[in-house]
């Protein structure tokens, strides 16, 4: 019985199922409160291609990738690759990317928290570069071959810059003081990001090229990432060491 | 505002039968929670839905700590699957138990209703066939739930649309049966039994000689909607989304008078009006009960 | 390696500590459209959604269908690298059935 109600909720093109059609409200209730919820995620997708359109959309993805688990906030993960798969969509290529940022940033605001390294003196900054350090848990990385930020702000503020098409952007998105932050990452954060998606000092980053001129920008980049608390160490400090 | 509600004072200052206040409580929405913390005094509970906390941190879980802090707090799931075919999901037992042990909450509850299937969840409570395996089903997985979170849940009775031909229990039997075996309490939801009367055309008097009303720890109000199914007949639609309608105050009204007064809940989900249109309802929920204490004492 | 032995290093993030000013850490926020704000709402209710009928038992109830239908947002005026003029076209295409 069940696995039957099942079958026939996520299916739109099926006869009438009882003779007073009250199945239906179940059908259309399930399309309905997944769609909001996807609204509610992705408003920026939706500003972008209007509400008729997101809502034939919401309809295609709830049916095929309808959610695995009761919290709505976790629904859409894989809003962004359906996007990118959906031939119909193909001259917009960043929508993809800016779901996958909107996500990112309902995954920010709830992930876990951490400490965040002192840099309020020079020894403390010395000392963070061998200290074991992570990518906060809120973190997300959006690479995208389009002005993806630049997009999704454009949502935000229809008078912004006005966009490079052939711009691509690689824009951090993660927590800052119970804040959803985003930037634009800088050249030189890649390297550290990676190296930092496993707990790694900073040291280790460099022992093979201690005395290269480019430490010194990544040195600054490190500090400015580690202020921002994108990097963090990955153990709790010892009390009174750090914030 | 919080001065007009002191006459809850006359009531029992006891919690309670599942630790909840005798006074009336509001689901508690984002809108409204900064202004309701600056006077808690407002309402005298609220409860949450468990699946909106359910964070690993952040900014989510300080205002909870907050809201526990401020309010006996009842946490309301709606996604544990209760009336499921399969086993419930142990992972959202474990985030359920972490959420109580975090709030130590006065009451948990969740519904008698199933929402996944074969690992998709519908993010909806749908209806259970009431029949002795589902029966036996349910009472197994309130059986777990119970002793996984280390606390007595309240089970709510649904609003339904449809019912089955294979269904050979009396719904308030069926969950009159369920509280005695599991010895769970009841969430009796006042709107969802008027809907659910009017829609499968029972007497919602009949339903509630089934039931002990002892059993009944909080009571739910809420809107509903009406709206035209393929036959054209009208169709009574849970939407929590209108104001509480009269009859379900009415319905209110039998119950605690009949019972005894209990926690009431005023929920709204949908389409929500300023914290001010939602105490008017609460307001009305309290004459109701004052009017009712004050015709037991004469 | 125990970096704080290296004076080159210590000279480094002198500089770097420098070159920060109070606010230059914190990245620019844009402002918070309320539309835009991360899901205070909620997603997880107990109630039907608004707006919820006994109506939609096909695609064609339910707001069109997204495999013929076209986007009407503001993503005609984004810029593209895939069409000529740099910004989104309405391109035709044909349905597809899988």
């Amino acid at each position: 019985m069940q696995a039957s109600f099942a079958h026939a909720l996520l299916e739109t093109d099926l006869p009438e199922v009882d003779e007073h059609g009250r199945f239906n409200v179940y059908r259309n209730n399930l399309r309905i409160t997944l769609r909001n919820a996807l609204r509610t995620t992705f408003p920026a997708v939706e500003k972008l291609v209007g509400e008729d359109y997101f809502s034939a959309l919401t309809l295609l993805y709830v049916e095929r990738h309808p959610p695995r688990s009761p919290i709505m906030t976790e629904y859409g993960h894989d809003f962004a690759a359906f996007l990118s798969g959906f031939s119909p969509l193909s001259d917009y290529p960043y929508l993809a990317d800016v779901a996958r940022l909107e996500f990112a940033r309902v995954q920010a605001y709830h992930a876990a928290d951490t400490h965040n390294f002192r840099m309020d003196s020079e020894a403390s900054a010395i000392a963070a570069l061998d200290i074991r350090a992570m990518l906060h848990p809120s973190v997300t990385v959006v690479v995208s071959e389009n002005p993806a930020l630049s997009i999704w702000r454009a949502q935000l503020e229809p008078d912004a810059t006005p966009l490079i098409p052939d711009a691509t952007e690689t824009a951090i998105i993660w927590r800052q003081d119970d804040l959803v932050t985003e930037m634009l990452a800088h050249a030189d954060d890649a390297l550290l990001l990676r190296h930092f998606a496993q707990s790694q000092t900073f040291a280790a980053l460099i022992s093979e090229f201690p005395d290269d001129p480019s430490v010194a920008t990544l040195i600054a980049r490190f500090i400015n990432l580690a202020i921002a608390g994108i990097i963090v160490p990955t153990h709790t400090p010892i009390e009174g060491e750090m914030k | 505002m919080s001065g007009a509600h002191s006459t809850m004072s006359v009531f029992a200052p006891n919690a309670g039968p599942n630790g909840l206040p005798p006074g009336v409580g509001i689901g508690l929405k984002r809108a409204h929670c900064e202004a309701l913390l600056a006077d808690p005094s407002l309402v005298d509970f609220v409860e949450i839905h468990a699946e909106n906390f359910m964070s690993a941190g952040g900014p989510n879980l300080i205002l909870l700590d907050r809201i526990a802090e401020a309010w006996p707090l009842s946490i309301h799931g709606v996604g544990l699957s209760i009336g499921g075919k399969e086993r419930l999901d142990r992972e959202h037992l474990h985030r359920l138990r972490k959420l109580i042990d975090r709030t130590s909450p006065a009451s948990f509850s969740e519904h008698l209703a199933w929402s996944s299937h074969d690992g998709v969840y519908f993010n909806d409570l749908l209806p259970v066939v009431y029949d002795t395996p589902t029966l036996n089903r349910v009472i197994v997985n309130i059986n777990e739930a119970q002793d996984f979170l280390g606390v007595r849940m309240l089970l709510e009775n649904p609003s339904t649309y449809v019912a089955f031909s294979a269904s050979s229990w009396h719904e308030a039997e069926f969950l009159q049966q369920i509280a005695q075996s599991t010895g769970c309490g009841l969430l009796l939801d006042v709107n969802n039994l008027y809907v659910s009367c009017y829609n499968h055309d029972w007497s919602a008097q009949d339903w509630l000689s089934h039931i002990t009303l002892d059993l009944v720890g909080e009571i739910h109000v809420a809107g509903h909607e009406a709206i035209q199914d393929a036959e054209g007949q009208t169709l009574l639609i849970d939407s929590h989304g209108d104001p509480v309608g009269e009859p379900v105050f009415e319905l209110l009204e039998h119950v605690i008078t009949r019972g005894g007064i209990r926690p009431v809940l005023v929920e709204r989900d949908n389409d929500i009006p300023p914290l001010s249109v939602l105490l008017q309802e609460t307001d009305q929920v309290r004459q109701i009960i004052e009017r009712t204490a004050y015709a037991a004492v004469l | 390696m125990n970096l704080s032995r290296s004076a080159f290093i210590a000279g480094a993030v002198a500089t770097a500590l420098v070159s920060l000013s109070p606010s230059a850490a914190a990245a620019k926020r844009p402002p918070q459209e309320k539309c835009f704000g991360i899901s205070l709402a909620g997603h997880n209710d107990c109630a039907a959604g608004p707006g919820t009928s006994c109506a939609g038992t096909s695609k064609r109830d339910y707001q069109g269908n997204a495999w013929t239908l076209v986007p009407k947002g503001t993503c005609l005026t984004m810029p593209s690298k895939t069409s000529p003029t740099g910004h989104g076209q309405l391109s035709e295409f044909k349905e597809v059935r899988r």
